[in-house]
């Protein structure tokens, strides 16, 4: 098992497109990181570099102590997991996961017995003289992981591998690939799009766009502690709302505005500190949908609650979410099933969780903390 | 109930046109395989009707079926009359109706020995220079690889005939005249162009994620083209096959100018030595060295039509 380390890794394609802007990641043994962001932010782009199937324009990539920029794919010990499995479809599923063994000269007993272990861990033992095409979506992904386990590589690659599966499956193979990393204790880095995937898997997200890496962070701490306004809205489902306003010093205190000022939110006392500097300033408001909290009295309480008509009601079973608008700006809260019942095209009252609330910069979009 | 009766109207005027149109084309072939059962004599009479040794035999058989004792007359290969009854009057109305075949087989059979070879080194080369040159132009990314390609696709707008000319004279300044040499390499040549074309299009629709897990895998590019991209190009390579074998079968010119000698010759060159020389007054024995000639392709096209069809329209459709 390996560390990966990226030292001002950047990569320009023709046409002077940098896909990836100085991108510096450390990646420890064992750990299992995700890549996650926006089509185009340059995370496939990454893996694919520390795969070897990308030439880095700039800067070193280490996998465990070699500094593998010049070394082939083939020579970095890494095995990889494609979105669209990319079977060989004229082998058999065992000799698919037994193709890089024999490539590598193993002996036949030994590809039998890893090929065999793989397939167990995978329950694809009964699949094992089948082709890819008599496979379900589910199954060649398995097959397509247990190619890369039969290799007992340093550092495993996944490049969005549950693109391709139905909602249902993707959750299933979600925990299997969290179990198989517990099981196999390897580094495993792993490229996808979806933050619920992100949060769910990694020990770390790595959130990345315009092919610049924008927060490396535990998932509890990208959600607590964004860096900025993009990894807040990515991070978290529903997104974070944003409120454009002014931060007002008030009696000692700091209300935001909003721009159409029919939201006025108190700054809770712990962020004073960091928000004094705006006072008198335009401001960009974060709430997270699950910080409107309940109002039972539906009476509004000067700078902790909001009143906004609602658009829609969306019952989520043990929760419902309601699509607000405020002062003509759109907001999402998430609210438990309790006594109040909100209605269509009645204004609704709720709490916030002051506590909750984020401030960033209006230029630089940075978080105010 | 009118839309119905226009519909099946359609429909009939249709097949009566393909069924026009199949007929057609089956005629000549029809009447070579029937004069082929004919005797010289017969040809010599009428050029067309049914072959009276067939006719022979389909007396003789009813004959045998039906328990009677009549008696025929049947020419033996020396042209004597023999009495028969029952099946071996049948038998021997089958000897005699077949007898172009035999005669025709022993002037034939070197020239198809000399095209099974020339079909087999030239469809070996093809297939095998065309389809690394293929992988070469489309996963090698060289300077100027586009301009290599456009080059050998734009040979294919020349004319053979305007190159026969000076073909001859590189094949004859190289010594090769009179060998199979003279026929495989420039057909290798040839052949190669389509080829490419061919397999460049199929390779370059194989999903790049096959090469890369094949790298990560460990395979090189030699690897690479044998173990995955060769397996996979199974319809395209019979497509290029049966096109080369097909060319090369029914090639006449050149065979017939670099032959000087005429020991290397192939079916198609060699037909029209037999219809020139020895066969030129034994159309019995022409008609039936033609079926012959062409019985090799009826087989190949009767097991290669489905993968041909398959690797034609490859690509076509999303797998």
């Amino acid at each position: 098992m390996a560390r990966v380390e990226l030292k001002n890794v950047r990569k320009v394609y023709p046409g002077n497109v940098e896909a990836v802007k100085n991108a510096n990641l450390n990646i420890h043994d064992k750990e299992f990181i995700v890549l996650v962001g926006p089509s185009g932010c340059g995370k496939s782009t990454t893996l694919r570099m520390i795969a070897g199937l990308e030439e880095i324009s700039d800067g070193e990539i280490y996998i465990g102590d070699t500094l593998v920029n010049d070394v082939p794919p083939k020579n970095r010990d890494i095995a990889m997991v494609f979105q669209n499995y990319a079977l060989y479809p004229h082998m058999t599923v065992y000799k698919n996961m037994a193709f890089g063994l024999m490539l590598r000269k193993y002996p036949k007993a030994e590809i039998e017995q890893r090929v065999h272990e793989a397939a167990q861990i995978l329950g694809i033992e009964h699949l094992l003289d089948r082709k890819p095409k008599a496979l379900s979506g589910g199954e060649r992904q398995r097959v397509a992981v247990g190619r890369a386990i039969v290799r007992q590589p340093k550092v495993f690659l996944f490049d969005e591998p549950l693109s391709n599966l139905d909602a249902k499956l993707r959750v299933q193979m979600r925990a299997e690939i969290s179990k198989l990393h517990t099981r196999l204790q390897s580094t495993m880095i792993y490229v996808t799009h979806d933050q619920v995937e992100a949060m769910t898997m990694g020990d770390r997200i790595v959130v990345m766009l315009d092919g610049v890496i924008q927060q490396i962070a535990p998932p509890l701490e990208l959600y607590h502690h964004p860096v900025n306004k993009f990894v807040a809205g990515f991070i978290g489902s529903p997104p974070m709302n944003f409120l454009e306003g002014d931060l007002v010093a008030e009696n000692g205190a700091l209300r935001f505005h909003d721009k159409s000022h029919t939201l006025h939110i108190d700054v809770h006392e712990s962020q004073f500190a960091a928000l004094k500097h705006y006072a008198g300033e335009k401001i960009i408001l974060g709430v997270r949908p699950e910080h409107f909290l309940e109002n039972h009295s539906q009476q509004a309480a000067p700078g902790r609650s909001m009143t906004a008509n609602v658009e829609v009601v969306e019952p989520m079973g043990h929760e419902v979410y309601l699509y607000l608008d405020v002062g003509g700006q759109s907001i999402t809260a998430r609210i438990p099933v309790g006594e109040t019942e909100p209605a269509v095209n009645k204004p609704h009252v709720l709490d916030i969780d002051t506590q909750g609330i984020h401030f960033f910069d209006i230029q630089t979009e940075a978080a105010i903390t | 109930m009118t839309g119905d009766r226009q519909r099946r109207v359609r429909d009939l005027a249709l097949m009566l046109c393909i069924g026009s149109f199949g007929v057609l084309t089956l005629v000549p072939f029809a009447f070579t395989l029937n004069n082929s059962f004919r005797a010289n004599y017969e040809l010599d009479h009428a050029f067309f009707g049914f072959p009276e040794n067939l006719t022979g035999l389909a007396r003789a058989a009813v004959a045998a079926i039906s328990g009677s004792d009549a008696v025929f007359s049947v020419e033996t290969d020396t042209g004597e009359l023999v009495e028969a009854t029952g099946w071996d009057a049948a038998g021997r109305y089958w000897h005699a109706a077949t007898k172009g075949y035999r005669v025709s087989w022993g002037s034939l059979r070197p020239y198809m020995i000399n095209t099974f070879i020339v079909c087999g080194a030239t469809t070996l080369g093809v297939v095998t220079l065309g389809s690394i040159s293929a992988y070469i132009l489309s996963r090698y990314r060289f300077f100027g690889s586009r301009l290599v390609f456009y080059f050998i696709i734009g040979t294919m707008m020349f004319p053979a005939a305007l190159t026969l000319v000076p073909s001859f004279v590189v094949v004859r300044n190289l010594g090769l005249l009179n060998t199979y040499w003279a026929m495989v390499l420039p057909y290798i040549a040839g052949g190669q162009v389509f080829a490419t074309f061919v397999f460049k299009g199929f390779f370059d629709g194989l999903p790049e994620e096959l090469f890369e897990s094949a790298r990560i895998d460990g395979a090189g590019h030699f690897r690479i083209y044998l173990d995955i991209v060769l397996p996979l190009s199974k319809p395209v390579l019979s497509v290029v096959a049966i096109m080369n074998i097909l060319g090369t079968w029914n090639n006449f010119l050149w065979p017939f100018i670099v032959n000087t000698d005429g020991r290397y010759h192939v079916i198609a060159s060699g037909l029209y030595v037999l219809a020139t020389t020895t066969f030129a007054q034994n159309y019995s024995s022409l008609f039936a060295a033609y079926m012959t000639a062409s019985i090799p392709l009826l087989v190949l096209f009767t097991y290669a039509t489905r993968p041909f069809v398959r690797g034609v329209t490859s690509g076509a459709f999303k797998a």
